[in-house]
């Protein structure tokens, strides 16, 4: 008798990721002896957690500076990219990625160790101070949400930077927001709606049962592709329901 | 020279307005004009400026607004981002957000997707301003907004955009837009605009008679067939083009045989859309039109049947919960049936076969009894009336049901086989008594028995005595009729067309509006099942315990927000209908108070 199922799997796998603590225990390694899905995913986590206890003994000093000179980095012209500065505007780059991907899981890549430059210190000076006195100056009103210091600091000090206007990637983050709160409104709605099995009889009911090999195991056919999405409803609508949303977010 | 400019002004005054009118008429076009006929996927949002304002003041939107998911939403994180994207955008816009949503969204919007062959896809957003003036504006906003580097493309007179802006570090995001009239078009792949472009000048020449036209959606026949299909009052509508798929869904005689049908089947569909509308709650139309020819026989067989609506409903109570009728091809089953048995392991079959000829006085219930079966059958669920206690203490379903199939009254026989009734009647009492049987042996409290009453119209047998439940079925001259109590049968055999559900004016208006001639329909009166829930909160409340395997807490608030959730509708249905060529199926629930306005306040179908 199985212990646990895929969206369990994958709750406890997140959990783990999210708390950064070793995630192995004999129900994780039955199911995934079993499931090719749920292997792929624990892989994926396993090199993670290779690189967690590194992650940890770095400490933030690199974030403000990695995300700081990334910025940087996006406001500088396109031509400039192309002399001079390209070493470190990749550098920049990359470090802005690994930073972010490995918080999401996807394959991380080496952390950057070219960026400690005067560049760089300069620009943490300039931020530290001008986050200093930025209080003093600019009121933050309640239930407004903050610029991230980051795009706040233009690099206008920069002679032959183009300043770039700040709604330009608030326009985007606008969108996001819209998106991302309606989603969660749908996501509410479908949940409240699929918990209305309640009212079907027991015996039609899903129940958390296991299930045979996973399409993917033998997944060869296009029928298997298409049945694959949805597995999870076999199981229970809300997790099926939080399956879909969840898929639908990476596409 | 007075003269002159007054014959100026009065042909100026003359010529503009035809000028305008010309200008406003080929604008007010449906914007499927500016969409090829081979477009894989089309969304159409229509009227959005209309249909909005009188949705957000329906009945229907005062109870999403009421749930408690949607309350603590509004008061969440999600809803304050809402808030700061409206903000953000009427800062841009420097207009209330409602007010630019109208004018850029408001008249018609369409997103065209199109397969590019190698299994990704194109898309171009069309959208129709209010006026030319609103539409140079609201692209004024987004360029302060964004500080693109905008390039012009084209030769003259096909004039587009080409902008790009910086999004992520390293990362530009380029669009491609063009401006035609007050319709504007945006897409992040050139080929697009190009060909929106193209087909706007095609679409001009074709209305000075030109014969350039020929290729845009709009004049494709099968779009119109689609199109054609929906209701009236249609807000929004997707058509899927399955021509643009098909290489998602290959075929071959190497496939295994489940995708064999699959492909042919998909390739048998012409088009599919589907519509929405919110006039009356909620209501889904999805319509497949498919190539009629060649299909096989028991499919047209189906068809022919399945035509007309379910007779099913002039017998089911207006207190009936939840109402299935349906028409069937009893001898489309039974070939079904003799495919399947060929194809198994005849052993199985067989004594299935054998023992069921033992009981039916020698008829087969394959090749004898199914061809005498339907078409119309049906099956309801009522809220039980007699007592919800069993013995052993347990608590029964509170709803109880019947299940009714349609006889054929011809019951002659050849010489020397049975009537179809009396097989029937043996078999059937036959299993009743075992059933008894059964129980009888496995308890020691006061034995189960068969009971029997006969009525003018046919002979009611039940079980007594197992623990609160009575399984009874009769046989009447034109119907066959299992039910959890003797009482429910009677009430199918006393019911009054005038009485049933089928009379009430509520379903008579949804019958016409919603689904016409649907020969397969499944009615729920959600707004009695929610009372229901309320009445029977410990039963269901155990339920949701069971069927989740959650702690009680879990399982309450499950059963919360279910119960909530049914307080959104007053009805909800299913309906089916089949013709030879499409299939059109409507899923929808709606309010009584929106449905009849003749009814306002009535929360449901009135009861007998």
């Amino acid at each position: 008798m199985p212990t646990i199922n895929c969206t369990e799997f994958e709750r406890v796998l997140k959990e783990s990721v999210e708390q950064r603590v070793p995630a192995d225990s004999p129900g994780l390694r039955e199911h995934a002896d079993r499931c090719l899905n749920c292997r792929t995913q624990w892989e994926r986590y396993a090199v993670l957690e290779r690189v967690i206890p590194l992650w940890k003994s770095r400490g933030t000093e690199f974030d403000l500076t990695g995300v700081v000179l990334s910025r940087f980095a996006a406001d500088l012209p396109a031509d400039a990219m192309h002399t001079s500065q390209r070493p470190l505007a990749g550098d920049l780059r990359a470090g802005h990625r690994v930073d972010r991907e490995s918080s999401i899981g996807v394959p991380v890549r080496p952390r950057p160790s070219s960026r400690k430059g005067g560049a760089a210190v300069l620009a943490v000076v300039v931020v530290v101070l001008f986050l200093a006195i930025r209080p003093l100056f600019v009121p933050m009103q309640p239930g407004v949400q903050r610029q991230p210091a980051v795009a706040v600091v233009q690099p206008r000090q920069l002679k032959g930077v183009t300043p770039r206007v700040p709604e330009s990637a608030g326009l985007t983050e606008l969108f996001r927001n819209a998106g991302s709160a309606y989603s969660d409104l749908a996501r509410e709605a479908a949940n409240a709606a699929g918990d209305a099995v309640v009212f079907v009889p027991s015996t039609v009911a899903t129940q958390p049962e296991s299930r045979p090999a996973s399409a993917s195991q033998k997944g060869s056919t296009w029928a298997e592709e298409w049945q694959r999405p949805f597995e999870p409803i076999g199981h229970d609508v809300s997790d099926a329901i939080d399956f879909l949303f969840d898929k639908m977010k990476t596409l | 020279m007075r003269c002159r400019i007054v014959w100026v002004c009065i042909l100026t005054d003359l010529f503009l307005p035809c000028v305008a009118a010309a200008q406003t008429s080929a604008d007010s076009r449906p914007l499927t004009r500016l969409v090829t006929a081979d477009v894989g996927l089309c969304v159409e949002v229509s009227q959005f400026a209309k249909t909005w304002p009188a949705f957000a003041q329906s009945d229907f939107f005062k109870r999403f607004e009421r749930l408690s998911f949607y309350q603590k939403w509004k008061a969440g994180r999600e809803f304050r981002k809402l808030l700061r994207t409206r903000a953000g955008i009427e800062a841009i816009t420097g207009k209330p957000f409602a007010r630019f949503a109208d004018e850029i969204f408001g008249d018609e919007v369409v997103v065209a997707i199109y397969a590019d062959g190698r299994g990704g896809a194109q898309g171009v957003l069309l959208t129709r301003a209010t006026s030319v003036d609103v539409l140079n504006a609201a692209i004024e906003s987004w360029d302060r907004a964004e500080q693109p580097v905008t390039s012009p493309r084209g030769e003259s007179g096909r004039r587009f955009f080409r902008r790009v802006v910086g999004r992520k570090p390293g990362k530009t995001e380029t669009l491609y837009y063009a401006r035609l009239g007050r319709t504007l078009a945006v897409s992040d792949h050139e080929a697009m605009i190009r060909r929106v472009i193209d087909l706007d000048r095609a679409s001009s020449s074709a209305r000075r008679g030109d014969d350039s036209s020929g290729k845009s959606l709009l004049e494709s026949a099968v779009y119109q067939r689609a199109a054609g299909s929906l209701p009236a009052k249609t807000v929004a509508s997707v058509y899927l083009n399955p021509r643009a798929w098909d290489d998602l869904f290959p075929g071959g005689s190497q496939r295994p045989g489940a995708e064999q049908v699959l492909a042919a089947l998909w390739r048998r569909c012409r088009s599919m859309i589907v519509s929405l509308r919110l006039d009356q709650g909620v209501v889904f139309d999805a319509v497949v039109d498919y190539d009629g020819t060649g299909v096989p026989e028991e499919w047209t067989r189906f068809v022919r049947q399945s035509a007309g609506s379910p007779m099913f409903f002039r017998k089911v109570p207006r207190r009936a919960l939840l109402a299935f009728g349906g028409r069937f091809s009893p001898t489309s089953l039974q070939k079904m049936i003799n495919r399947e048995i060929a194809a198994s392991p005849r052993s199985r079959w067989d004594s299935i076969r054998q023992v069921s000829r033992g009981l039916l006085l020698g008829l087969d219930v394959v090749d004898d009894v199914l061809p005498k079966l339907g078409p119309n059958w049906g099956i309801y669920l009522v809220p039980r009336t007699q007592g919800t206690k069993s013995k052993a203490g347990t608590g029964l379903p509170p709803v109880n049901g019947l299940l009714a199939i349609e006889l054929a009254a011809d019951d002659s026989t050849t010489p020397g086989r049975p009537a179809l009734r009396a097989a029937l009647e043996n078999g059937l009492n036959t299993g009743l008594n075992i059933l008894a049987a059964m129980h009888n042996s496995q308890s020691s409290g006061p034995p189960a028995i068969v009971r029997t009453r006969r009525r003018k119209s046919g002979v009611v047998h039940w079980i007594e005595g197992i623990d609160g439940y009575l399984p009874a079925y009769a046989l009447t001259p034109t119907h066959l009729i299992f039910a959890g109590s003797p009482q429910l049968v009677d009430e199918f055999l006393d019911a009054d067309p005038r009485t049933a559900v089928v009379s009430s004016p509520e379903y008579a208006h949804l019958s016409q509006t919603c689904f016409p001639g649907a020969g397969q329909l499944l009615l729920i009166q959600v707004a009695a099942l929610h009372e229901l829930a309320r009445e029977h909160a410990d039963f269901f409340l155990r339920k949701a315990a069971t069927s989740a395997k959650a702690p009680t807490r879990r399982a309450r608030e499950r059963f919360q927000n279910a119960r909530e959730f049914l307080t959104l509708f007053d009805v909800a249905f299913i309906a089916a209908r089949i013709t030879d060529d499409r299939v059109r199926l409507v899923i929808g629930g709606v309010t009584q108070h929106e449905a009849t306005g003749s009814h306002r306040g009535t929360k449901r179908l009135p009861a007998n």
